[in-house]
Parts: structure tokens; C-alpha cells; sequence
């Protein structure tokens, strides 16, 4: 019922713009004129309550053991063959069967060459920065990322509002942006010698934030990337100024196995003072303390260190892929593993099972979940 | 006795140099056959067979200056909106749900047993060095032997024995070492046709030599002249055009 009332949002949607964009090209043609692509997905997301959690006691929390929810996401873009100007949406429907259903528009922007060094574009975009690949600190104007599913799997996420400056000055790339609310940003890229290398900066009425990002392969196989940005304190809630830092690398095998590692310290992660006040209120038998313990309960963002591990082994197209992540709170050993195996059932339709395990003693970050696993069934299709 | 060795050390240099650019002249011919157009369009069809079964992508290669390729995925459907490009010191892809360009090394592939250089690239010369020159007769058709040595580390092939038709200068058929010398891959050029009114390759077999019976079919169509510009082939404009 859910899935089909997205699936109709979305075929509205679509017809719309095909109509509206009149000499419209087959969708398999390349990016000029217009074009639309996207993906549908139906889930089952199985979640038995974690009891034992002093967030969730005896279930007090009311966690679902079964959600089912589908999603469509629709890219349309018009490009003349010219390629002097662009315009793109994203309409992203997305529906549970307790939550009922919306339609968000993820990205609409208007996109302009003015000259052979200088695009102009503006609208809600989404602008990714930085190399790290579960965690980036220099994203400032990104959406925010979740570690264990770096790929944003559902495309859900939505763009910023802002309008943008890019020039390409010399092999220099240099972006500059105005963001909503007064908020500015802008980011310096170079190649140098074989090294990409990211100057970050971004500022509002808060704080100034600034960072660099950096990433270079060695070899055939071998990629090595980092970042680092420093946040003045009052641009977060801290006394004084934050830092944050990723490092990390991938390697492919022969066979097409890739492996990502990374290690994040994060300077907005809770104090030991913190931890210790958190557990306090967390471990009350009141109402009042088991809400605010539950509200400010964010796992994987509460520590200072983790580590990222990713295993994915793909079989081409004949057979099943698999993938294994697992990211580990540095600071008292507890985590989560999730391994996803995705079958290809047509070159356009993949189904597929997640199974995401916790682990952690008592006292733990990950200890706190309200739920025992999370095990996702869906299907999904492109076009 | 000491001049004698002098000087038939100089001739021995000096035939050495004749050979190498005489290998260096016919790998530029061969280049020249490939792709004769400096700034261009190209669409490439990859067919990867494993025993009975199938499955095809749809590339779209945009070319500049022979070391400068810009790649749209445009089938599957699942791969739409997908862009590779290949500079001379660097690899970066973009993914619609990453929304960022990614660095990856040459052994990250597209599909099958066809590396991002066999699709990208339509010039030997941006990553190797011929090194020698032999004669060979290969199916009955007189032929050059070439050896070309990877320029850097991060090429995807260390070594490539490359043989090219004596009387067009046209590739016949390349193999593919890696650093530790293990021979991978084998190249064939089966198709020549008419692009951009001129005979051009169309159809290259790529053999996998570790998993015999799995090979790729990459089909060139619609080579075209196009002006492109400079800035499409920067890492920051990777999926915004």
C-alpha cells in the first residue's frame, strides 16, 4: 500500500516532466538534451528490542519488530548540446507503513557556463567535500554522512540551498559559495604532483571552521587519503577550538576485492566527564532521565575514536556481492558489524539482505542501542 | 683493440637508438590509426561473457590531447549517471549517490576483464615506452612485435607485447603482463569499419588469461570530432556536465 502510493508520487512526478519537457530524449541517451534516471526500493527492516538496554527497558520504548517502507528517488536533468547551461531536480518520495508517506525535493538547481573558466549555479544542491570515506570533518557543506552506510543506499539526502561561483583558473579549481541564512563558504582544489589537495573553509554567524583534504594513489592498487578541519569554538559547543581528523586507505586485490580502512578522531565526541554524566542520567528510573538519556543518545558520534573497516567482494554480474563494515568505537571497544549480500536478479533489479550486529559490554556506547540487530530485506530497481 | 671496442659499442648504440625510434614511430602510427582525432566523442559498448551468460554497459568517452578522457556510464540503468576521468596523473570517478568525485587506483574496473585504461584511453603512447622491436608472423599476416613498458607504478599493466600489421600499422593483438611478469590479460583487434569517414577500429576481444572462458567484447560506434573544453576534464566538474 505504502510502496504503491510512493511508486504513484514518483510516475506523477516523472510524467509531469516529461510532458513539461516536450522534445524529450529516450531515456537511454546520453547527457545532453533531457535525460531521467532513479531507483525504487521496497524494505523490510526486522528490529527485536533490546530489553536489556537501560534506554529501552522491558521494550518501554515501543520498537517495531517488523517496518516495511519503500522509496523512489527520480533524477530529470535537461543539458543543451551545447553545454552552456543545466538544469537538475530530485524528487525523493519515501513511506513507512506507520509513518505514512513524503515527497522532498532533494536538488533543483539551475547551472550556468559563463565562460570557459567560470560556472555560475544555483538552487538546492548537494556538494559533497572531502576524501575520507565513512567519516569527512571537512564536509561543511555536505549532508550529513552515516558511517555505516556511506553510500546512502536509500539516496536520501538532500541538498543545501546556496548559490555557487566555480572558476577554473590554471589548473586551480576554486569554488565559492553563499549559503542560506549568510552562511559562506569556499573550497581551493589542485592537483599536485599525482596528490589531489583541498583547501576547506566556511564560515557563519557562529564560527569560522576551516580544514584541508587530501588523497594519492601509490602503485596500481593502493590509495591513501586523510583530512583534518579545526573548528573555532564558538562554531560548536565546546570551549575552545575542535579538531577532527580522518585517515585512512583502500587496496583492490587482483580478483576486484576492495578493502577500505579509516581511522576518525572526532573532537565533538563526548569527554570522559560527558560519558560518565550520560551514563548517570541514562541509568535513572525516572521518565524525565530515561527521555533526555534517549534524546541525546547518538550512537557512533558520541566517542573521540573509531575505526572503519570494509570489506566488498564483488562476483560480476552473474553472481552474488557481498560487502562486510564494521567500525569500531576506539575508546571502549564496542561496534557493529553489518554484512550485506546483493544478488542481481536482471541487470536492473537487485535484491538484497543487511544484517547489522552490535556489540559491546555493559557501560559501552553501542551497549545503549535500543535494538538487538537490524536486519533489512529489499528490493530495488533502476531505470 | 680499445677503438675497436669503442667503436662497436657506438654502432651498437646506435642501432639500439635506430630501433627504438623506429618502435617508437610505429606505435605512433598505431595511435594515429586508433584515434586520429584530438578532441572527440566515442561510444563503447563492453559485452562481458562468462560461460552462457551476458551483461552489457554503455560507455560514452569524451577525449582530449590523448591523455585526457572523460567517461559517462549510460547503461545499465543501475550505472546512469556514473562518470569516470582519466588524467595523466590521476583516476577519480563520480557516483550520483556520492555526489563527490573519488580517487581510485587502475585496478578499480568498470566491468569484465576491461580495465578503466581499456576503455578510457585510445593511445598507448600517454603510458608506455616501446622498448624494443621485433618481426613476427602472426595468423599469416607479417607483423611488428612491440614491447612497451609502463612510464609509471600506477599503470595497470607493467608490460604489454603489442603486434601491429607491418603493411596498415594497425594492432593486431596486445598481452598484458603485470609487474611480477605473469601474463593476465590478451587483447585482440578483431573489427576495423568506417568512423568519422575513415577506417577505424570497431571491435576489440579482451581475454581473461587467469579465468579462461571469461572474456569482454568492447564495441567502438559514433567517433566523432567535438570540441571539448578544458574545464569538463577537472576532478570538480565530474558530474555537474
Amino acid at each position: 500500500m505504502v510502496i504503491g502510493r510512493t511508486i504513484a508520487v514518483v510516475g506523477a512526478a516523472v510524467g509531469l516532466v516529461v510532458a513539461l519537457g516536450g522534445s524529450a530524449t529516450p531515456a537511454h541517451a546520453n547527457n545532453e538534451g533531457f535525460r531521467i534516471f532513479g531507483s525504487a526500493g521496497a524494505e523490510s527492516l526486522l528490529t527485536p528490542a533490546n530489553e536489556r538496554s537501560s534506554l529501552n527497558p522491558g521494550n518501554v520504548g515501543g520498537v517495531h519488530y517488523r517496518t516495511a517502507s519503500g522509496d523512489a528517488s527520480i533524477f530529470m536533468e535537461q543539458v543543451p548540446k551545447s553545454r552552456k547551461w543545466k538544469a537538475r531536480i530530485k524528487v525523493r518520495t519515501d513511506g513507512t507503513e506507520r509513518a505514512g508517506s513524503r515527497v522532498e525535493v532533494g536538488e533543483a538547481l539551475l547551472q550556468r557556463s559563463v565562460t570557459s573558466w567560470l560556472d555560475l549555479s544555483a538552487g538546492r544542491i548537494i556538494d559533497r567535500w572531502g576524501t575520507g570515506y565513512a567519516w569527512n570533518p571537512t564536509g561543511f557543506v555536505s549532508p550529513r554522512k552515516n558511517p555505516s552506510d556511506p553510500s546512502d543506499r536509500r539516496s536520501s539526502n538532500r541538498g543545501l540551498d546556496m548559490v555557487r561561483a566555480d572558476l577554473f583558473v590554471k589548473g586551480t579549481n576554486i569554488s565559492l559559495y553563499g549559503l542560506r541564512g549568510g552562511a559562506t563558504a569556499a573550497r581551493a582544489y589542485r592537483l599536485v604532483r599525482g596528490t589531489d589537495i583541498s583547501l576547506h573553509l566556511f564560515h557563519n554567524e557562529r564560527g569560522t571552521r576551516a580544514g584541508v583534504s587530501v588523497a594519492r594513489v601509490f602503485g596500481d592498487a593502493l590509495e591513501l587519503h586523510g583530512e583534518v578541519a579545526r573548528s573555532d569554538s564558538a562554531s560548536t559547543e565546546r570551549d575552545g577550538a575542535v579538531v577532527s581528523a580522518v585517515a585512512g586507505g583502500q587496496f583492490t586485490f587482483r580478483n576486484g576485492t576492495n578493502m577500505v580502512v579509516e581511522v576518525f578522531h572526532s573532537g565533538e565526541g563526548l569527554s570522559p566527564a560527558e560519558w560518565e554524566q550520560f551514563q548517570n542520567v541514562a541509568t535513572k528510573n525516572d521518565a524525565a532521565s530515561l527521555l533526555a538519556a534517549n534524546h541525546s543518545y547518538q550512537p557512533l558520534k558520541m566517542g573521540r575514536e573509531y575505526a572503519f573497516v570494509r570489506l566488498a567482494i564483488p562476483q560480476g554480474g552473474t553472481g552474488i556481492d557481498w560487502e562486510v563494515v564494521s567500525i569500531i568505537n576506539l575508546g571502549d571497544g564496542s561496534g557493529l558489524v553489518r554484512g550485506m549480500a546483493t544478488l542481481k536478479l536482471r541487470q536492473s533489479v537487485s535484491a538484497y539482505l543487511i544484517d547489522t550486529e552490535f556489540f559491546g559490554g555493559t557501560g559501552s556506547e553501542l551497549s545503549y542501542i535500543q535494538v538487538r540487530r537490524a536486519t533489512t530485506i529489499g528490493v530495488r530497481l533502476w531505470f | 683493440m680499445k677503438r675497436m671496442l669503442v667503436l662497436a659499442t657506438m654502432v651498437a648504440s646506435l642501432s639500439l637508438s635506430l630501433y627504438a625510434d623506429d618502435a617508437a614511430a610505429i606505435l605512433r602510427r598505431v595511435d594515429q590509426n586508433r584515434n586520429p582525432l584530438n578532441s572527440f566523442s566515442v561510444d563503447v559498448e563492453l559485452t562481458s561473457l562468462s560461460g552462457a551468460k551476458s551483461q552489457t554497459s554503455r560507455f560514452r568517452v569524451l577525449g582530449k590531447d590523448a591523455d585526457k578522457s572523460l567517461v559517462e556510464f549510460t547503461a545499465p540503468e543501475g550505472e546512469k549517471g556514473k562518470f569516470l576521468l582519466m588524467l595523466r596523473d590521476g583516476m577519480w570517478i563520480y557516483l550520483p549517490s556520492a555526489s563527490r568525485p573519488i580517487r581510485i587506483s587502475p585496478l578499480q574496473r568498470l566491468m569484465g576483464q576491461a580495465s578503466n585504461g581499456d576503455v578510457a584511453r585510445t593511445a598507448f603512447t600517454v603510458d608506455y615506452t616501446p622498448v624494443s622491436v621485433t618481426e613476427e608472423v602472426l595468423d599469416g599476416v607479417p607483423a611488428w612485435v612491440l614491447d612497451l613498458k609502463a612510464k609509471s607504478s600506477g599503470i595497470a599493466y607493467d608490460r604489454v607485447r603489442l603486434w601491429v600489421n607491418r603493411a596498415s600499422s594497425e594492432p593486431l593483438r596486445a598481452d598484458f603482463y603485470v609487474a611480477s611478469g605473469k601474463l593476465i590479460k590478451r587483447a585482440l583487434y578483431r573489427e576495423y569499419g568506417q568512423m568519422s569517414g575513415r577506417r577505424m577500429l570497431t571491435l576489440v576481444e579482451i581475454d581473461d588469461l587467469i579465468r579462461p572462458g571469461e572474456r569482454t567484447l568492447m564495441r567502438y560506434s559514433n567517433l566523432s570530432a567535438r570540441d571539448n573544453a578544458d574545464k569538463l576534464f577537472t576532478r570538480d566538474s565530474l558530474g555537474k556536465w
